[in-house]
């Protein structure tokens, strides 16, 4: 199985049983992504393959082969310490236990990708299948709003009188 | 949980995976793996052999459109995703009720993985995108070791989790006949955002010139071993107007027979009302703010 995660080439003989999140957290040892429910349920292992947010647990690494993968180790750029919704998650305590955290992101960072402006009930969608126990939501989605207005930043003069 | 050892098979030839899924006994096909996968994982399923369409080259995901003597026909193949569905553009114009349907399916992590193909050969009764497509003109081009056919989506679902789909056929794609005057609508009712609906209707109605319904369709999810067409409602509809009383009569006529199942979400006679009441509420937001009022 050969397949880039975060840039890196990884190569592997494996049983084709062997699930992505598997093959991340044991061959690649990336352990950021986590098994929660381990039943497509929680979204705590969410990554991106190809650009687009999957259950890792739901799917083989040998359908992962030759695709780019991206993990929340690989979500903030070179010499950045945390991505800004890294960086708003810390700031407005998104997070207790972190379990979730890692999928969290990874959706909430494909929702801002799509949608650079997310009204509250899109964030609530766009969040629909990650579980957190911890926060009841509000702190995450307070969050990703915050993160997004500093990575895309609002034409204060197109919106001017709109907010 | 991790599923029993399988042989994995990624053919690039249809006619090879056609010919694996035939001649290998015990084998699965694999598609967004969204249902399998869980499945196999709890080892309700352990198929020996399981051959990926993947890489088959007239399954991959695409949306097009061509006309022929003036009638339009939309093509979705077997591997188009929920997302992909979702946010099609042709399909948001043309059939809002496929992009309603599939954007509501689980959660946006499922839509990213999960195909239309996948979804509708698995045949769950509560599948948004079966109902939407029985409320359609559609026709689903199948492959096989015999050769291809055409089924009409109305003779598709036979029983609990069983097609007129043989064990080694394939779901190629979906032609769906456009209609201009066919307003359509979906909706459903679940415990919460991702979890599986309790109950679900599509409804789709050619409103004539004088407001007199034509053709009307009504499939409901979740309150049969199908996904179901209920003709009694239907026939009453035809050359009727939307108005409240006719709504009324018709959502009545459309859970009356039913025996729904009960579990622990839900018991029969709450599924039985649901029914009622989302078909109602269907067939109101069909009918425009004009004759609808508050169910």
């Amino acid at each position: 199985m050969n397949m880039r995660i975060n840039g890196k080439e990884y190569s592997s003989d494996q049983e084709a049983r062997l699930l992505l999140v598997d093959f991340i957290r044991d061959v690649a040892k990336l352990t950021g992504t986590h098994i929660g429910c381990d039943t497509s349920n929680c979204g705590a292992c969410t990554v991106m393959v190809d650009g687009k947010t999957v259950k890792s647990c739901t799917m083989f690494a040998v359908e992962a082969e030759g695709t780019d993968i991206l993990t929340v180790e690989g979500i903030s750029k070179e010499g950045e310490s945390l991505h800004p919704l890294q960086e708003s998650f810390w700031k407005n305590n998104a997070l207790q236990c972190g379990y979730c955290t890692p999928g969290m992101l990874m959706s909430a960072l494909f929702l801002l990708e799509r949608n650079h402006h997310p009204t509250t009930d899109e964030i609530k969608s766009g969040i629909a299948g990650n579980i957190c126990r911890c926060t009841g939501y509000f702190p995450i989605i307070r969050s990703i709003k915050e993160a997004s207005e500093k990575l895309y930043p609002l034409d204060h003069d197109r919106t001017a009188g709109l907010m | 949980m991790r599923p029993a050892s399988f042989v994995f098979f990624s053919p690039r030839k249809m006619s090879e995976a056609i010919d694996l899924l035939h001649t290998k006994e015990d084998s699965k096909a694999l598609a967004g793996g969204q249902t399998l996968i869980p499945m196999m994982k709890l080892r309700l399923l352990n198929p020996k052999y399981v051959v990926s369409l993947a890489k088959i080259p007239e399954l991959q995901p695409e949306i097009s459109h061509y006309k022929e003597d003036g009638v339009e026909t939309a093509v979705i193949n077997s591997l188009t995703t929920h997302d992909e569905i979702y946010m099609s553009e042709l399909l948001r114009a043309k059939f809002p009720i496929l992009s309603r349907a599939a954007g509501v399916i689980s959660d946006q992590q499922i839509r990213n993985r999960g195909t239309i193909g996948g979804n509708v050969a698995h045949g769950d009764s509560l599948s948004n995108l079966a109902l939407a497509l029985l409320v359609l003109d559609t026709k689903v081009n199948v492959e096989g070791p015999k050769g291809s056919r055409t089924i009409d989506v109305n003779d598709l679902f036979l029983d609990l989790f069983t097609t007129a789909l043989e064990p080694s056929e394939l779901v190629r794609n979906f032609s769906i006949r456009y209609e201009s005057s066919r307003r359509q609508t979906f909706l459903e009712e679940s415990q919460s955002a991702g979890t599986w609906p309790f109950a679900s209707v599509a409804v789709s109605v050619v409103i004539d010139g004088e407001s007199a319904t034509r053709d009307a369709r009504i499939a409901l999810g979740g309150i049969g071993p199908t996904p179901l067409r209920v003709t009694k409602s239907e026939k009453f509809l035809n050359g009727r107007s939307l108005d409240e009383e006719n709504i009324l009569k018709a959502s009545l006529l459309a859970s009356e027979d039913l025996k729904p199942p009960s579990d622990m979400h839900g018991s029969s006679e709450y599924r039985k009302n649901l029914a009622r009441v989302l078909t109602a509420r269907a067939l109101q937001e069909i009918a425009g703010p004009k004759n609808a009022r508050g169910s």
